[in-house]
């Protein structure tokens, strides 16, 4: 099972990608337990994601890869104004 | 501009197995064309998780047939999309918004799915709600190319699903929900999906 790894989209950064998804993995399983108490401002793999995220963005601005739109990137799209099946979710909430 | 919700599928896992699964979901046998999976932003509160993932993909495979001359479409092998999700501790719910972050001058597919803890008597059980938006901007041929995105997007499903299960059942082992001490409800529920998708089938064979 441990040998189920997707790849970066830039081969350089999967190395430290690995390390973040394991590290994430192990974390979630622990916060989905009904007695953890998450403290807000702790995150355990916050800086494993720092160094993986770094490697990434920087080769996106640099590559320019697949033509993809940086600042679409930035957005955040669900439930905003952008989200073009907001009424969906409501509906479904309905049910 | 075409908008179509899923009938509502389901499966037999409790919440958190599915949100597990959904996290780990790729690599699988039937997401072959994924080619990467990147998590750009993750958010942690006290009860819920957001999080943003590029994603890259082999586009859909029906538009290459369409001639060169005639569209720009045929360019389009490769989607980046990224996938919004939302896990909510609280409310036992994981909604997830994906969308396409090229060639958006040319088109926009959007998907939102929901899955909801639905467990009761007859055992474990999670809803799936799916809805997608779709739009072309490529003159007469737009509503063409969108009814046979929309065609190929439904056929999809099958797949995700199957991949979705298979993952599933890697980390949580096989479960059958249509076993016969299993209720009429579950039964039903989860009878939804595969009949609307074997429909399917037959409009595309014609």
């Amino acid at each position: 099972m441990s040998d189920r790894q997707m790849p970066s989209i830039f081969h350089e950064c999967d190395e430290l990608k690995q390390v973040y998804d394991k590290c994430f993995s192990e974390f979630f399983q622990k916060f989905i337990t009904p007695n953890y108490r998450h403290q807000y401002a702790v995150n355990p793999c916050e800086r494993l994601h720092e160094a993986y995220n770094d490697c990434v963005k920087e080769r996106l601005e640099k590559t320019k890869i697949y033509d993809i739109d940086l600042d679409e990137l930035r957005k955040e799209v669900i439930g905003s104004e952008e989200d073009k099946l907001k009424h969906q979710q409501q509906q479904q909430h309905k049910k | 501009m075409k908008e179509w919700s899923a009938p509502t599928s389901g499966f037999p896992y409790n919440f958190n197995e599915v949100c597990f699964a959904f996290f780990n979901r790729y690599p699988n046998s039937f997401a072959k064309h994924i080619h990467s999976e990147d998590v750009l932003e993750r958010k942690i509160t006290e009860d819920k998780i957001f999080t943003k993932k590029l994603i890259v993909k082999q586009g859909s495979s029906i538009l290459k047939h369409v001639p060169r001359w005639l569209s720009r479409m045929t360019d389009i092998r490769i989607v980046p999309v990224i996938e919004e999700s939302i896990y909510d501790k609280t409310t036992r719910t994981l909604t997830t918004y994906t969308r396409n972050v090229s060639h958006m001058e040319l088109f926009h597919l959007h998907e939102k799915v929901h899955y909801r803890d639905s467990e009761h008597l007859d055992g474990p059980l999670t809803e799936v709600n799916r809805a997608v938006s779709l739009a072309f901007n490529s003159g007469k041929m737009s509503s063409l190319y969108e009814k046979i995105t929309l065609l190929g997007f439904k056929k999809s499903i099958n797949n995700t699903m199957k991949g979705f299960t298979e993952v599933l059942e890697l980390y949580f082992g096989s479960r059958h929900p249509l076993h016969e001490n299993m209720g009429s409800r579950l039964k039903q529920k989860l009878m939804g999906g595969p009949q609307v998708i074997q429909k399917i089938n037959c409009e595309d064979s014609t």
